[in-house]
């Protein structure tokens, strides 16, 4: 422990501790607030902030290996045995950078208190493996590479890197997992496989400076880190890929029901507090409904419902709300014929386009037809701003048209 | 005129108070400054070689009121400094190395080859001058970091610990050297050893606790010791004493 | 034979030698020969606010390279000797900036030449004079070897949650790097940066 103390006064990480620190608050507080106000997503935000520590703790760790190397320090006789030398160094530097990161994550999730549900703690895991693999990493390059230069290069090549692998299939890291919806979460098979990667590389880290002794030693103990080393670098090119395994679906639960415009209305737990504003909306689209499509059983959060459209949902604004309940709504009535020529087709979905976009206007109270990009023909839109113009008997009748033309049978 | 003229010095080190209202005069000649670990004498150097600015009191250099950088830079010139310790480049020669710093210091350039092969001479370094001072033992670095003080023969010669790491023989030609530097220049020394001052310098002072507790010749800090004082020597005994008196204030500088 | 051990004293030999001159210029060589080569083009950086990915040039991102560059070639290995001496290490230092400023000016005009991407020279040259002040102001803070951490650190949000919009259009302030090249706000703060950054490490250069 005193070692650890000697080594945490000393650690050189405690002078970027402070322009990390507001690198890290601006990677989660720069990003607009949808983020912000329950768990699920304010602790998937909380990853961004690791993204700055990992990639200036690579350059860190490299200057200072490169450092000790070049000023032969690191060789030094001492009774206690190199590798646990270097692991109370690393200790330290992590405990710095640790301690930067989660100060931002507490600041992010206190942006959650009083939201139902708590902080998912997988995250803040997540975020810590990271910065002590990039530190592993860096002492693992400043070792084997001293220059003057080694820190910057590492720090810069390191995030460039990071930059051009990141949503590739060879990128270890999910590109999702710095910002989600309510409805996945962090896989506990690519959390156990990033914790394996990360001890690979403390111990690669810790034994590689056995590989630099010249002599006999050099030859009896230079195994063990050669050993880690290539076992790191099967687990990095092992990783299970960017695809479903790095977050996966949540096991549904008992979500949190009111009624609202004829329908049930549910959404997830830890977005209970946000049910009246779906009830509310919920409410609209009946109104705006109203004798043309009758409302389903059941509005459910996207994540909860079983198949159709994925259900509604709460992070993008009251907009997107109202357009997803649609969406919910008529999906209810379509029908999906397996051999329908191109042209029965077309027409089914243009009355459904048709017929949504009418209920949206009138949900929301606005005669401008909402501003989603459509590909394809749309003179459509201006059939649906004509009907807008007639009166209220008139636009049900045609709507109910429309309807009738989206679900009939095949 | 004083070449160092020292008043009430108040120097810290990381904000702890090291040199503590040290006053002092000196001009041409040797002064050694003995005291234990930690009594301040690299703090107190540092200060007079302009490497940190005092926490308080008043430091004149040739004359020069060193706080502004007209002066500062004048009195600089005059300056030649041994750190305890130093970094240097790897592949920098003796001789790259002690022209660099008589560059530093402003000697002439047409003055520098001169005075940097002199200066190499003297410090015995002549056939490892173009040798790079990463290949140089503990000690022949330590002569090349001589070398670099003394090139160009500056007014004011500041050494911290110029002999450690030194061989008997070295030792030796050391003293001498500085026994010829201080003819015309003020030497400054710090050391642990008593008989290096005692063979080398005409005044002494005796650092304790960041303050002087005895200024004077060898002699006189001889005669100072009590017969139940620690030491193998008299000067040795005086030294203890030395160390258990109180604070003196220096405002000689007759040497 | 005259050796250097006997020839005449060069201070700029000396200087350079001093403070690993040649590897600096490998250095800053080796950022031009990386610009050459990526230039222009348009690379797509990931985008972690879940928002579009806005693609990046080599022209807006190796800056960042030869700013932190300039700063570093700055370290000095005689530094114990060097905060000592009579030679004004301000003067010494300004002189060394200027030099290593104009050596990546050129090696960036001369890339961008050589990459046929003329065009994005303007770009370029704002971000070497903000990244080159903002390695100053870290150098002046935290010591010349730690001249790269504030440019990194401001450049993983700029680059990473920024949304600057196609070609720059929508930069806000604090993405100055990625905003359009006519864009004023964006020049007078890379200025701003070059003249408090370099003010601060010349000023701490001095005892």
């Amino acid at each position: 422990m005193t070692g650890f103390l000697i080594e945490f006064r000393r650690s050189p990480m405690r002078w970027a501790a402070l322009p990390l620190f507001a690198a890290s608050v601006a990677m989660v507080f720069f990003v607009g607030g949808s983020w912000q106000g329950s768990w699920p997503e304010t602790s998937a935000a909380t990853t961004r902030a690791a993204v700055p520590l990992m990639i200036a703790g690579v350059g860190l760790a490299a200057q200072q290996a490169s450092r000790l190397r070049r000023s032969g320090s690191d060789l030094l006789l001492a009774a206690r045995p190199l590798p646990q030398v270097e692991l109370t160094r690393l200790a330290a530097d992590a405990a710095w950078l640790s301690l930067v990161y989660l100060l931002c994550t507490v600041a992010a999730w206190a942006t959650a208190v009083g939201a139902p549900g708590g902080p998912w703690l997988e995250y803040p895991v997540f975020g810590l493996s990271g910065i002590v693999f990039a530190l592993a990493l860096g002492h693992v390059l400043g070792r084997l590479a001293p220059t003057r230069f080694t820190g910057a290069v590492a720090a810069i090549g390191g995030f460039l890197l990071f930059s051009l692998v990141f949503s590739t299939n060879f990128s270890p890291l999910a590109y999702t997992a710095f910002y989600h919806a309510i409805d996945v979460r962090l896989s506990s098979v690519h959390l156990t496989w990033r914790l394996v990667v990360m001890a690979l590389a403390l111990a690669a880290a810790c034994t590689v400076g056995r590989l630099l002794e010249t002599g006999g030693r050099r030859v009896a103990t230079s195994g063990t880190g050669a050993f880690f080393s290539a076992a790191t670098l099967i687990a990095v090119a092992a990783m299970p890929g960017s695809g479903s395994l790095l977050l996966a679906d949540r096991e549904a639960e008992e979500p949190v029901c009111a009624p609202g415009g004829g329908s049930s209305v549910c959404v997830w737990p830890e977005h209970a507090d946000r049910l009246p504003e779906a009830v509310e909306a919920a409410g609209k689209v009946a109104r705006a409904a109203e004798g043309v499509l009758p409302p389903p059983a059941r509005y459910s959060e996207h994540g909860l419902g079983d198949g159709g459209t994925g259900g509604f949902t709460l992070d993008h604004g009251s907009r997107d709300l109202l357009h997803t309940l649609l969406l919910e709504l008529t999906d209810a009535h379509k029908t999906w014929c397996e051999d329908e020529s191109e042209k029965d087709l077309q027409n089914r979905v243009n009355a459904g386009l048709r017929l949504e976009a009418w209920l949206e206007a009138r949900a929301t109270r606005s005669a401008e037809l909402p501003s989603y990009d459509y590909a394809g023909d749309v003179s459509w839109q201006q059939e649906v701003r004509d009907v807008l113009t007639l009166p209220e008997p008139r636009q049900v009748e045609t709507a109910t048209t429309w309807a009738e033309e989206m679900r009939a049978p095949c | 005129m004083l070449i160092v003229d020292v008043k009430a010095l108040h120097q810290g080190y990381r904000g702890k108070p090291v040199v503590r209202g040290v006053s002092l005069g000196l001009g041409a000649g040797a002064f050694g400054l003995l005291g234990p670990n930690g009594a301040g004498k690299s703090t107190l150097l540092r200060s007079l070689a302009t490497v940190s600015a005092p926490t308080s009191g008043t430091l004149r250099l040739f004359g020069h009121d060193v706080r502004t950088r007209k002066e500062l830079r004048a009195a600089r010139r005059g300056i030649g400094y041994l750190p305890q310790s130093f970094a240097h480049p790897a592949d920098f020669t003796v001789t790259d190395f002690v022209r660099h710093c008589a560059w530093l210091r402003e000697v002439p350039r047409r003055d520098i080859p001169r005075s940097a092969s002199e200066a190499i001479e003297q410090v015995e370094l002549q056939s490892q001058a173009g040798t790079p001072l990463r290949k140089l033992s503990g000690g022949m670095r330590r002569r090349a970091g001589i070398a670099q003080a003394i090139a160009g023969r500056p007014a004011l010669i500041i050494l911290d610990e110029p002999t450690t790491g030194l061989d008997p023989h070295q030792r030796v030609r050391f003293r001498e050297l500085v026994r010829e530097l201080a003819r015309d220049s003020c030497v400054l020394l710090s050391t642990h050893l008593v008989e290096d001052v005692a063979h080398t310098c005409a005044r002494m002072g005796v650092l304790y606790e960041g303050t002087l507790r005895f200024v004077g010749p060898p002699a006189e800090l001889q005669a100072l010791g009590t017969a139940d004082a620690p030491g193998d020597t008299p000067l040795e005994r005086g030294y203890a004493t030395a160390l258990g008196a109180p604070p003196v204030q220096d405002r000689g500088g007759a040497q | 034979m005259l050796t250097r051990e006997d020839g005449a004293f060069s201070p700029l030999r000396s200087h350079l030698w001093s403070h690993h001159g040649v590897r600096s210029i490998l250095f800053m060589a080796g950022c031009a020969v990386a610009l050459t080569w990526w230039g222009g083009q348009a690379v797509l950086f990931p985008n972690l606010s879940g928002e579009e990915a806005i693609p990046a040039t080599g022209a807006a991102f190796v800056p960042l390279l030869l700013g932190v560059g300039v700063l570093m070639s700055t370290i000095d290995d005689m530094a114990d000797f060097s905060h000592t001496a009579a030679l004004p290490r301000r003067r010494v230092l300004s002189l060394h900036l200027a030099v290593a400023f104009g050596c990546a000016t050129t090696l960036t005009c001369l890339a961008l030449f050589l990459s046929r991407d003329a065009a994005a020279v303007p770009l370029a040259l704002r971000n070497l004079l903000g990244f080159t002040g903002l390695s100053a102001l870290s150098a002046a803070l935290l010591g010349p070897r730690l001249a790269w951490l504030f440019p990194v650190a401001h450049t993983v949000p700029t680059f990473l949650i920024g949304s600057p919009g196609e070609r720059g259009a929508d930069a806000r302030w604090w993405e100055w790097p990625r905003a359009a090249a006519e864009n004023g706000t964006a020049w007078a703060l890379a200025v701003l940066l070059l003249v408090a950054g370099t003010g601060a490490f010349l000023w701490r250069a001095e005892r």
